[in-house]
């Protein structure tokens, strides 16, 4: 397996950006436990779409640029777990023509969309108007 | 944090059945057409692909009609809904369309995406204009982006002072 430079930037950027964002999601968990949100709700909730879209965006991220790996793996696990024999047409589909790559790459597609979605129900969240409370 | 493993691991399960069934699909394809002499036919992963999105989709929709969640939430405000039909139409018209190949980067997926990012930045646009007071000048938008907030703008087409919506008043001040 070789990881040129572009690869491993992606990979350790989007790493760092998944743990960064389970942080987030634990610290706001733990502030709504808490209670030291209450005036603030909506900002938690946007805080918290926000990190569910980089969440999904990551992991398209890491889709996209990994795909040919997780091709090779994919095939390596069908090779061990499934007979010489009976594998062959699975072989000849899936090494000629990328099928896992093409569907890591649509699965990206839509990771992205979810991850826009989520930024869309961000921005609503944020500029929601919730009842203040005075109890 | 209390990470919801159970789901993630239902999550993987529905992603590896969908990859069998796309597999199974495509192999049926590929055994139907070579029998009636199609040698040579191209667009296998294509197929491949489109089973395995429409497998996603389909779990994603019998998910939420047996926990009237999601799409079929009654309670749910009605945006969240649209949004939520906007997201099914999104991923129905980029696995049925029969021109644009879905795993070539040329898809129609990326039209409701680009949607999605305009409907968010006219709604945090929306905000700012209700939040702030509006001006012509291409500088106080630049100046406000980068400084955060600037004294108040001697140009100015607002007459009457309003109440700022944020940041939000605290009951206990």
């Amino acid at each position: 397996m070789t990881l040129n430079t572009q690869d491993a930037i992606t990979l350790s950027v989007a790493v760092a950006g998944l743990i960064l964002a389970a942080l987030a999601q634990g610290v706001l968990r733990r502030l709504g436990h808490s209670g030291r949100l209450r005036d603030g709700e909506r900002y938690a909730r946007a805080t918290g779409l926000f990190t569910l879209a980089g969440l999904a965006f990551f992991a398209a991220m890491l889709l996209d640029t990994f795909d040919w790996n997780l091709e090779r793996g994919f095939l390596a696990l069908v090779r061990t777990l499934v007979p010489q024999a009976t594998a062959m047409p699975f072989y000849a589909l899936s090494d000629t023509d990328h099928a896992i790559m093409r569907a890591a790459n649509s699965l990206e597609e839509f990771l992205e969309l979810t991850s826009a979605m989520l930024l869309f129900f961000m921005a609503r969240a944020f500029v929601s108007r919730e009842p203040v409370r005075t109890a | 944090m209390r990470f919801p493993l159970s789901r993630a691991v239902l999550a993987l399960a529905v992603m590896a059945l969908a990859m069998v069934v796309a597999f199974v699909g495509t192999a049926i394809c590929r055994a139907l057409l070579e029998a009636r002499g199609v040698e040579g036919f191209r667009h296998y992963p294509e197929i491949f692909a489109r089973l395995f999105v429409l497998v996603l989709v389909a779990a994603w929709l019998v998910h939420g009609w047996k926990t009237r969640g999601g799409l079929f939430a009654t309670d749910a405000p009605r945006w969240l809904r649209l949004s939520l039909w906007a997201l099914l139409a999104g991923f129905l018209t980029s696995a049925l369309d029969p021109w644009s190949p879905i795993s070539d980067e040329m898809n129609v997926v990326r039209y409701s995406t680009s949607g999605f990012l305009l409907l968010a930045s006219a709604t945090l646009f929306a905000a700012q204009l209700a939040a702030y007071r509006w001006s012509t000048a291409p500088w106080h938008w630049v100046s406000r982006w980068f400084w955060g907030s600037r004294p108040p703008m001697k140009s100015c087409n607002c007459t009457k002072a309003r109440a700022r919506p944020w940041p939000a008043r605290s009951p206990r001040s």
